[in-house]
């Protein structure tokens, strides 16, 4: 079984890392917005780029999560992938548990690529804690976001309106949030929007702050809602 | 006020690039057919010529706008120009437009090298179709992490000369 899951995974990463674009949006353009935003207002402000690399990671967690785990099991329904994989021997929740854990470990890899990036153009040390911070992010993260777009994808919209509908989510959930500045400082009633919705929630994880009631309600209830979707849900090829 | 001269030196400089074009296609023979504004794939002006057979030509033609920009830049840094911050500004936007690896002079440049494709209707075909083979190869990587490199440079020449 162990076998098959490395196998997985290994075949996972190998075509995410066949998507140019995928890789172009996963690794360059984070590295890419923290080294600008970074050099911009990292020498003004103290603590910025510390603020702002939890920030990125934060936002490429719920790209990865929205973009990267619904609409790929959903095209693997919705093109009949999934009865031939169901032929395989082997349980086929190995393949999908597979495309998971590739995601974790290129999120980590993404997580130590801007850790490096922080010490070479800031010379900020990455502390062994926030370390351990970002990886709990990841995991939490990465859970409450994949959920979040299983629900959009198998909410039975039209094929193609369901990306449209995960961008609109992502972009409001992204400048709705503490990722890059305290959005709160400038706006009180986008602040507080903000804080209801889950990417603060990982955000506070990320740097240190501790959960409030908040992230339990966005894990249990798209946990909850796939579930019941995935059961009404009808496939049309 | 601070917008609206932003706005009137980033024309201004978006002038003096199309300028650089005209100028370099005068000077090399080429034909101006039309100096133009378009939506695709962002707003901007651009000149349009009867493309040059030599390379050396297509390269001088493309690259004179960002050379007189540079030149620009040059001029106004030697007479402390910059001490009008929001002019900097406007320099710092337009470097970013021209040096970027989406569409610019640059990426026409290196895109043109290629081989034209058979049965693409026009140049602007040809240039969607050797662009989509372009992007995110390594020499577009390259290009993008140049570009990044100006954008900092940029910044860190803000914060420590002007």
């Amino acid at each position: 079984m162990i076998k098959i899951i490395v196998k997985s995974i290994y075949y996972q990463l190998l075509i995410s890392l066949r998507i140019k674009q995928a890789v172009f949006f996963t690794v360059a353009f984070p590295i890419f917005l923290f080294v600008i935003f970074g050099s911009i207002w990292g020498a003004q402000h103290d603590g910025y780029v510390s603020f702002l690399l939890s920030g990125i990671i934060g936002m490429t967690i719920a790209s990865d999560g929205l973009f990267a785990i619904g609409p790929v099991i959903k095209e693997y329904y919705s093109n009949g992938l999934i009865k031939y994989l169901r032929k395989l021997p082997f349980n086929i929740l190995l393949h999908f548990i597979g495309l998971i854990i590739s995601r974790i470990i290129s999120l980590i890899f993404i997580v130590l690529l801007l850790c490096v990036a922080a010490y070479l153009m800031f010379g900020y040390i990455v502390t062994s804690l926030e370390i351990l911070n970002f990886i709990i992010g990841v995991f939490v993260g990465l859970f409450v976001f994949s959920f979040l777009g299983l629900v959009v994808t198998f909410s039975g919209i039209k094929q193609g309106a369901d990306k449209g509908i995960i961008n609109l989510i992502y972009f409001v959930i992204l400048f709705t949030s503490n990722a890059f500045y305290p959005v709160g400082e400038f706006n009180k009633l986008i602040g507080y929007i903000g804080n209801i919705l889950p990417l603060n929630q990982i955000l506070s994880i990320l740097r240190g702050d501790g959960v409030n009631y908040l992230l339990g309600i966005w894990t249990l209830i798209p946990m909850l809602l796939f579930a019941f979707l995935f059961k009404k849900v009808k496939f049309k090829r | 006020m601070q917008l609206f001269l932003f706005v009137i030196f980033l024309f201004g400089l978006v002038f003096f690039h199309e300028l650089g074009h005209v100028v370099s296609a005068k000077l090399l023979g080429l034909s101006v057919q039309k100096i133009g504004f378009q939506f695709q794939p962002f707003p901007h002006f651009y000149v349009a010529v009867n493309w040059p057979k030599k390379k050396i030509h297509k390269f001088v033609y493309l690259f004179s706008g960002t050379f007189l920009t540079l030149t620009l830049f040059a001029v106004s840094t030697y007479n402390h120009f910059f001490e009008l911050s929001i002019l900097y500004w406007a320099f710092f936007v337009q470097f970013i437009m021209e040096f970027n690896p989406f569409y610019s002079d640059f990426t026409i440049a290196f895109v043109s090298n290629n081989k034209l494709n058979k049965g693409v209707k026009s140049y602007a075909d040809n240039y969607k179709v050797q662009f989509q083979k372009y992007q995110f190869s390594a020499k577009w990587y390259f290009h993008f992490i140049i570009w990044t490199s100006t954008i900092i440079l940029l910044i860190k020449f803000k914060n420590q000369f002007v």
